[in-house]
């Protein structure tokens, strides 16, 4: 009769409460997997603006002249907002996501066996990620006369 | 003999409709978590797709802009989302142009070189717009004048991605070939 009703006595709460953990286990890589895919697509987002404000300081740059203010020698310096008047019209080179800064800076090399100067323009452009991690891509190229 | 019987008969209605209640919520709860995981996901893969599209795209228009011996900005009268330039081969006695058409989902873009045409179509699927400014800066140091091109895309997923996802891209681009350029009509 004992043994009867051990045998029938269904399930207790702490195996119940133990059969939940593990499906709360098996489930955790599933959502796991599904926020890498956000987080792989915002990153991959950062990449690719971050490469266009870069790039459109550096095309900037190349429009200018030699001696053009914005081509002044500098150690770098916030260039997050940016408007280009090229000839006549506005244009908004500008970082309108707050997460990114942009920096650049100039530098003049003379080379002593050579009569010619030249400007290297480096532009640095450095984010935040949704996780806190810092990066940060840099261009570089040169501008002469 | 009674009492054993008893005990041995199985569930009642009342423990199974119990039952079937804490299953229900316990999937209700399940499901709903998955659907919003999966709606993030396919948001983000709509996302992923309008955003390389734009970004291949771009790359594209870049490389034909950098080769360019020439562009002409869209006759009067023709709609504003064209654009066509010539660009610059090897043999230079001859030209390709190059040119992109809006259609209705997607971008096609023709080379035609040496009388043949090589069609393309980007971001298939997608809608696309579109907008180049041309843009001249006198250099009077060298007595040039530097030619680029402003442009503005922007992609977005259709409606049957089932989400409003749209990439937009501004990029400064200079023709590097072109010395002496053709004034816009």
């Amino acid at each position: 009769m004992t043994l009867n009703m051990k045998q029938n006595r269904g399930f207790s709460f702490v195996e119940i409460l133990f059969a939940v953990a593990c499906l709360g286990i098996l489930l955790v890589p599933v959502f796991k997997m599904l926020g890498q895919g956000t987080t792989g697509v915002s990153r991959n987002r950062n990449e690719i603006l971050a490469q266009q404000h870069a790039s459109n300081v550096m095309s900037y740059a190349f429009f200018l002249p030699y001696d053009h203010e914005f081509l002044k020698v500098s150690p770098p310096r916030d260039v997050a907002a940016l408007e280009a008047v090229l000839g006549g019209n506005r244009f908004d080179l500008g970082m309108a996501e707050s997460q990114f800064s942009r920096t650049v800076a100039v530098s003049e090399v003379r080379p002593p066996d050579w009569k010619h100067t030249y400007k290297i323009v480096t532009v640095v452009v450095r984010w935040q990620e949704n996780n806190g991690l810092n990066r940060n891509i840099k261009l570089a190229g040169l501008v002469s006369r | 003999m009674k009492q054993r019987l008893a005990m041995r008969m199985g569930l009642t209605m009342v423990e199974l409709a119990i039952g079937l209640i804490i299953v229900s919520i316990i999937f209700a709860a399940v499901f709903n978590l998955f659907s919003i995981g999966l709606r993030g996901s396919n948001k983000g893969m709509a996302h992923l797709t309008i955003m390389e599209g734009a970004a291949i795209l771009l790359s594209q228009i870049e490389y034909d802009l950098l080769r360019a011996s020439s562009v002409k900005d869209p006759s009067a009268g023709a709609s504003d989302k064209d654009a066509r330039w010539e660009i610059l081969l090897e043999d230079t006695a001859n030209t390709g142009i190059i040119m992109y058409n809006l259609l209705a989902d997607g971008i096609e873009r023709t080379a035609d070189v040496a009388g043949k045409q090589h069609k393309y179509v980007y971001c298939r699927g997608l809608k696309v717009g579109l907008r180049f400014q041309h843009v001249i800066l006198p250099d009077p140091a060298n007595a040039q004048q530097k030619v680029g091109m402003w442009v503005e895309l922007s992609v977005e997923a259709p409606e049957k991605f089932a989400t409003q996802e749209k990439f937009s891209m501004k990029r400064l681009i200079i023709c590097k070939n072109i010395l002496d350029p053709v004034s816009p009509p």
